[in-house]
């Protein structure tokens, strides 16, 4: 029999972010199967931050998060920053690494937010290109995660799960899918979270982000600060019966609970995808 | 310039100048469910304000004397001179002090200055390169007749700063959650250190002697010239017993990272 060729990782189960407020409860905490650790609150030259990484790393298997790798910006990638990361991932030997797909800043210039790209075949050629020589130069496939978005450009010509899906393959790279970040721009854009599911092809599909959000007038903000809410769980439901067991992870970043609360939310998330797991075996 | 590259230049413009420039809303999909202008706005507003409560991380004693509101306004004049050039928002308030210290209004207020080289210290000593301080063991392989010669090494933790104005007494009383108490100038200049020990950051004032002879150290000269310096504030027989005092308090302080001898 002919095996399928899947670039995949082993799957790590149920994870949450390591945050700052929860290392000492995550030195003995119960159902958190690994963590996702911000790539540059780590890429610091020392001192109780690196400490505590590898306090937690003799624990837990641990992802790289990264934010600022701007893998769509018009700028050079910044090679001073991919061996600082590098560098990193050599001491914490990660399960993974990701980024996002958008870009952060032109001509050398930080704007600290994911922005979006306009969905062109430019852009796929332009992206593809980096995520390789990215690749090479980490010496590992990445993950690159679909970012929420509040604009769409004009000169567009496809829709985001048709780019998404573009570079992941041309870039044979694979993608962290925020099931949020699709709600909240399903919300903000009037397309149907459904399609955008059926349109990312499931062999790429690594890791799953879940996460809660806010309320602007008729759009709503990615902001981390709140409960995953029914909507996205009922979303993460249907990501689960079409991708299967894709590792799971709870992000907050604002109004942090105790860790209790996060790990109710990781509870929650078993039970919603464990059934529909075993009903599918 | 390609269109993909325009587009991100005019995108960038408008987040950098807070709104003003209108270009980038020609290529902006707008709708039933939110305008152009609106959609665009929301990066706009997001970018301030993910600067500024980065910059409340960094600057606790700054807000604390400033209050919320004048540390906000001060942070947002900030956001809007200095673009970000940093991969990582931990390196973005590096130059806040420098712009506190010659931008009007501020600049009506130099405490705020050095509240804000304290707290950007004590942030540089938080995260600084591990290095293992030397011990008096080490110290004692210098045969004693050539202790003049030593030239004693800090480590990237031990951080220093002058202030003329009470903003230590702030920070202490900050830590303590006690009332902030009013910015006052001092009578004589102070010097404090920050460094790190057991990966908890400590900070005290240094006595003017202390100050003096670190300064020395801290610029390179070998330890004879660090009691040189110590003559201007001891008699020349007390000099010795109060540089090996100090050597040993910083020593086992953590303080000093190497000791090396010039080649004969």
């Amino acid at each position: 029999m002919t095996k399928i060729f899947d670039p995949r990782y082993a799957a790590l189960g149920y994870g949450l972010g390591l945050r700052a407020d929860h290392y000492d409860a995550l030195l003995d905490a119960p159902r958190v199967d690994w963590l996702e650790a911000v790539a540059e609150n780590y890429l610091v030259p020392g001192g109780k931050p690196l400490d505590w990484l590898r306090r937690m790393r003799e624990r837990y298997p641990i992802v790289l998060h990264g934010v600022s790798l701007s893998i769509g910006s018009q700028d050079a990638l910044d090679l001073q920053y991919l061996a600082a990361l590098k560098k990193l991932a050599d001491s914490v030997e990660p399960a993974w690494m990701s980024d996002h797909l958008c870009w952060t800043g032109a001509h050398g210039r930080n704007l600290h937010d994911l922005l979006p790209l306009p969905y062109t075949e430019e852009a796929i050629a332009h992206v593809s290109a980096r995520v390789r020589q990215v690749q090479d130069f980490l010496g590992r496939r990445i993950l690159l995660e679909n970012v929420s978005s509040y604009v769409e450009f004009k000169a567009s010509t496809m829709s985001e799960w048709e780019f998404l899906a573009a570079i992941a393959e041309r870039a044979d790279c694979l993608i962290l899918l925020d099931v949020n970040n699709i709600h909240v721009s399903a919300n903000n854009h009037g397309f149907d979270a459904r399609d955008y599911l059926a349109g990312i092809p499931q062999r790429r599909v690594q890791q799953f982000h879940l996460a809660g959000h806010s309320f602007q007038n008729n759009l709503i903000i990615d902001t981390h600060d709140h409960p995953v809410p029914d909507p996205v769980w009922d979303l993460y439901a249907d990501a689960v019966r079409r991708f299967g067991p894709v590792s799971t992870m709870i992000e907050r970043d604002d109004n942090i609970p105790p860790l209790a609360e996060l790990i109710a939310e990781l509870d929650h998330a078993r039970a919603i995808a464990e059934p529909i797991l075993r009903a599918a075996a | 310039m390609n269109a993909f590259a325009s587009l991100q230049d005019v995108f960038q413009r408008r987040i950098l100048d807070g709104g003003i420039d209108m270009a980038i809303l020609d290529g902006v999909v707008g709708n039933a469910i939110s305008t152009a202008d609106e959609r665009v706005g929301v990066y706009v507003y997001a970018y301030a304000a993910r600067l500024v409560e980065a910059l409340g991380n960094d600057y606790l004693t700054l807000r604390f004397a400033a209050g919320d509101e004048t540390f906000e306004q001060l942070c947002h004049d900030y956001v809007m001179a200095t673009p970000s050039i940093h991969r990582n928002v931990r390196w973005y308030g590096r130059g806040l002090a420098e712009f506190l210290r010659t931008n009007a209004p501020w600049t009506d207020t130099p405490a705020f200055a050095e509240l804000a080289a304290l707290d950007w210290a004590i942030g540089l000593s938080f995260d600084a390169a591990d290095e293992t301080g030397i011990s008096e063991a080490d110290i004692a392989t210098i045969p004693f007749e050539r202790w003049g010669e030593m030239i004693l090494g800090l480590p990237k933790h031990v951080q220093r700063q002058t202030f003329a104005w009470n903003v230590g007494q702030v920070r202490h009383a900050c830590d303590h959650a006690q009332p902030c108490p009013q910015l006052q100038r001092l009578e004589f200049p102070q010097t404090w250190i920050f460094s790190r020990k057991d990966l908890e950051v400590h900070y005290r004032a240094l006595e003017p002697d202390e100050a003096t002879a670190l300064d020395a150290i801290a610029n390179g000269r070998p330890f004879e010239a660090m009691c040189e310096a110590l003559c201007d504030w001891h008699p020349q027989e007390a000099v010795a017993l109060r540089a090996a005092g100090l050597l040993k308090a910083w020593v086992g302080n953590g303080w000093i990272a190497g000791v090396e001898l010039p080649a004969n």
